[in-house]
């Protein structure tokens, strides 16, 4: 019962001591896994658990794929801006 | 003493309990049962520290078991990580899904009365009701926040850095949140 002259930490202290018993009802765990158990395993979450370890696998390719294409891209500017060769135009 | 518990299952301290480590390696590796040593392990902390944040067992039992498949659902498609122990993270899960029950309740208003289990008997079991209602009403208007540092650290008894782990702040937060739950509480209920 609440006394009007308990301060709050008093209030506080027989809260937790009046409520320390406290438990699930019979039955609780059993009910938890049925539930647990009754779990669909979706399609959806099988993708996301692949997507997980490939998209960062992913990422680097890309990232070096990327990287190869402009370090190519500059090699041939390079190529062509020191070639000798005279380019014949024919009118 | 506030928050040590009569009948807790496991001494308080911040090693990780091995028994529910190799029951994670077992449930992400496939062995659904093994999630039933981590249920029979927790559940009844587990039930406790929602029922203090709810008011009722029943409604902390509806709060708790949808946490647990959360957490079933994280350990399959490996999404638990183990930067924090097993028990740490289950009451992070808990922790929020009651503070979304909380907001959800708060938009539909209904009878606290309705989620009691009428069937419950017993002496002790009223004078916990009791208690459980009256800590409900006690922390109802905090923000959320507050509510479950407050339930963590005042009559659960759980550490600041462990606090901090679970709603995802820093110890200096929660000291902060814990300083202004309890002025507000002593401003609205006007006790000292």
């Amino acid at each position: 019962m609440s006394d009007s002259n308990e301060t709050l930490d008093q209030r506080l202290e027989r809260l937790t001591d009046a409520t320390a018993g406290v438990r699930p009802r019979a039955g609780f765990d059993q009910r938890v896994m049925l539930r647990v158990l009754a779990e669909p395993v979706s399609v959806a979450d099988d993708l996301w658990t692949a997507a997980r370890r490939l998209v960062p696998i992913a990422l680097l390719v890309a990232v070096v794929g990327v990287v190869w294409a402009v370090e190519s891209d500059r090699s041939v500017d390079d190529a062509l801006a020191l070639s000798d060769d005279t380019v014949e135009l024919s009118w | 003493m506030l928050g040590v518990q009569p009948g807790d299952e496991v001494t308080r301290s911040d090693a990780p309990d091995p028994k529910l480590d190799l029951a994670v390696d077992r449930v992400q590796k496939g062995d659904a049962s093994a999630f039933q040593e981590i249920v029979e392990a927790t559940s009844a902390r587990l039930v406790r520290l929602g029922a203090r944040m709810m008011g009722n067992v029943a409604d902390a039992e509806d709060v708790v078991q949808e946490a647990y498949v959360k957490a079933y659902r994280s350990l399959v498609s490996g999404q638990f990580d183990r930067r924090s122990k097993v028990e740490t993270w289950l009451y992070r899960i808990v922790v929020n899904t009651t503070l979304d029950a909380k907001r959800s309740r708060a938009r539909r208003p209904t009878s606290r009365d309705e989620g009691v289990d009428p069937t419950w008997d017993g002496s002790a079991s009223a004078e916990a009701r009791v208690a459980l209602a009256e800590l409900g009403d006690l922390i109802d208007h905090l923000p959320p926040d507050q509510q479950a540092a407050l339930v963590l650290k005042v009559v659960e008894g759980r550490s600041s850095a462990e606090i901090g782990e679970i709603l995802g702040c820093s110890e200096g937060a929660v000291e902060q949140k814990l300083v202004r739950a309890r002025a507000a509480l002593r401003q609205r209920n006007e006790i000292p």
